[in-house]
């Protein structure tokens, strides 16, 4: 947990005995979520591991728990936090986002904190695998590596000023965002952004953003340090349809990292037609880098609803990573794989049981 | 022409065949205290969705349901809310764990909800007409 993290955390513990004996106002809810999963290559190679750390031995790391508590401090302020536990960082309990919002009105709102990025239709809810139909959310378009894929998972510590409008029908919404981004190897300083949001008879929903921030980098890798002082910028389009059985939704992202090879584009498209509880789904995704790697790869999969706040999913993907390593570095990988996998096509298939409270 | 929610309410649930036979009148109540009279069948939609945080013409409004399952809160939701209990597990949690809001809170029964918005200036609630008395105000529909 950073910072800014336990400061929230601490600004919480103390708020909460306040609060709780402050009648209404200081009304305090607790939710969660679990993700039971399981997931496996097949085809990879001995020592060849997807995004994740998937593998022909097959993985449990995309399983996770997350706990979020909202309070309403008064009128005007409330607090949001998240702490997650995932498979894959072995369970250690950590802030995912931890935020204080001022509702000026129901037409602006300033949120400061810690806040998810706010960019793409999935991305500030991406750990709570209940809300969207696959296993994971689209690879290609979002992962945990920021320099490839272009969303990060991550939360940025910032400020976000949130401007809607409610129509009889539809709904508009202007984020302006901005702030420090951390990413492991350094950070993504002077980040600054703009969501514009468009929602029509909560059935259709466009998203359309532009980030840009500049990258310090202090790595040994030589295809971040050569990102180091350079410019990311990148562009989204989503679209997304959900109607009382088909469902469809598509984004595609362009960015530009400073350095030609890097530049790229990804995006995915899914449609979904639901047959009572059963969901099936198919996906196509790509992630094309100017330098001749990236991936593409097709989902197949099925989503059942158990009860109202249970779901069951299969999934089965087949993945064809691009013909270069990475910035032609056998370190820096192949696709989302650690290094080159024996097949040309690679299957990665898994199951997964989703829970909210 | 303005007419009470519980009115509209009670025509539209006569179309629902599967609720007919029991058939109520449900009402959406505020504290006495509270200026307002009437509401918008859009306003009381984005209050219960949290998209509004607000009366209309300013005040926090704090928004209380009927514990899921009842026929009361079944009533409310097909008429008023227009979201099946899948789609709306489906939108809170979208909203719950980006920190966008919660869902009301839930006040068990009518008695339980005509006491609490007695008391609570900010409250907005729904209760059968039968439970009504002279402790909460009755809002139309414009």
């Amino acid at each position: 947990m950073n910072k800014l993290g336990r400061f929230c955390m601490a600004t919480l513990c103390v708020a909460v005995p306040f609060t709780a004996s402050a009648g209404e106002i200081g009304d305090i809810q607790w939710h969660g979520f679990l993700t039971g999963a399981y997931m496996a290559t097949s085809g990879a190679g001995e020592d060849v591991h997807y995004s994740g750390d998937i593998s022909d031995k097959g993985t449990t790391k995309d399983s996770r728990l997350g706990l979020t508590v909202t309070t309403q401090v008064d009128e005007k302020w409330r607090f949001a936090a998240q702490m997650k536990a995932k498979g894959v960082e072995d369970y250690s309990m950590e802030m995912d986002w931890a935020y204080a919002t001022y509702d000026y009105s129901d037409g602006f709102a300033v949120n400061v904190g810690e806040i998810k990025y706010p960019v793409g239709l999935y991305n500030e809810y991406i750990e709570v695998g209940y809300t969207y139909p696959w296993i994971r959310a689209p690879e290609t378009f979002y992962n945990q590596n920021v320099f490839g894929p272009n969303i990060t998972r991550i939360s940025y510590s910032g400020l976000g000023l949130e401007f809607s409008s409610i129509g009889d029908e539809s709904e508009t919404e202007l984020n302006i965002f901005g702030g420090l981004l951390d990413v492991g190897d350094g950070h993504v300083n002077q980040l600054i952004g703009a969501k514009l949001g468009f929602t029509w008879a909560d059935m259709l929903r466009l998203q359309l953003s532009a980030v840009t921030g500049l990258m310090e980098l202090d790595s040994d890798s030589p295809r971040l340090s050569m990102m180091d002082g350079e410019r990311h910028t990148s562009y989204t389009l989503g679209i997304g349809l959900d109607m009382e059985s088909f469902v469809f939704s598509t984004e595609i992202s362009s960015a530009t990292m400073g350095v030609d090879e890097m530049d790229s584009t990804s995006g995915y498209a899914m449609m979904g037609y639901r047959f009572g509880d059963f969901m099936p789904h198919v996906t196509y995704g790509h992630w094309d880098v100017k330098g001749g790697w990236g991936q593409k790869d097709i989902t197949i999969g099925l989503r059942t609803e158990l009860t109202s706040n249970t779901a069951l999913k299969i999934d089965a993907k087949q993945v064809t990573p691009g013909d270069k390593y990475n910035n032609n570095d056998p370190s820096a990988g192949y696709g989302l794989f650690n290094t080159k996998p024996e097949e040309d096509k690679v299957l990665i298939y898994g199951v997964a049981l989703e829970l909210v409270f | 022409m303005k007419t009470t929610v519980s009115t509209l309410m009670l025509m539209a649930i006569l179309a629902f065949s599967a609720v007919s036979a029991h058939a109520e009148e449900v009402v959406l109540i505020v504290n006495p205290a509270n200026p307002l009279t009437e509401m918008t069948l859009k306003e009381v939609k984005n209050i219960y969705l949290g998209k509004s945080k607000f009366f209309p013409g300013g005040g926090k409004v704090i928004p209380a349901d009927q514990p899921e399952k009842t026929l009361v809160r079944k009533i409310f939701y097909e008429v008023m809310i227009d979201k099946s209990p899948s789609k709306l597990k489906a939108y809170w949690s979208k909203r719950i764990f980006t920190g966008k809001g919660t869902p009301p809170r839930v006040v068990k029964g009518d008695e339980a909800m005509r006491a609490w918005v007695a008391e609570q200036p900010m409250a907005l609630g729904y209760v059968l007409r039968k439970s009504v008395d002279d402790s909460v105000k009755v809002l139309n529909l414009k």
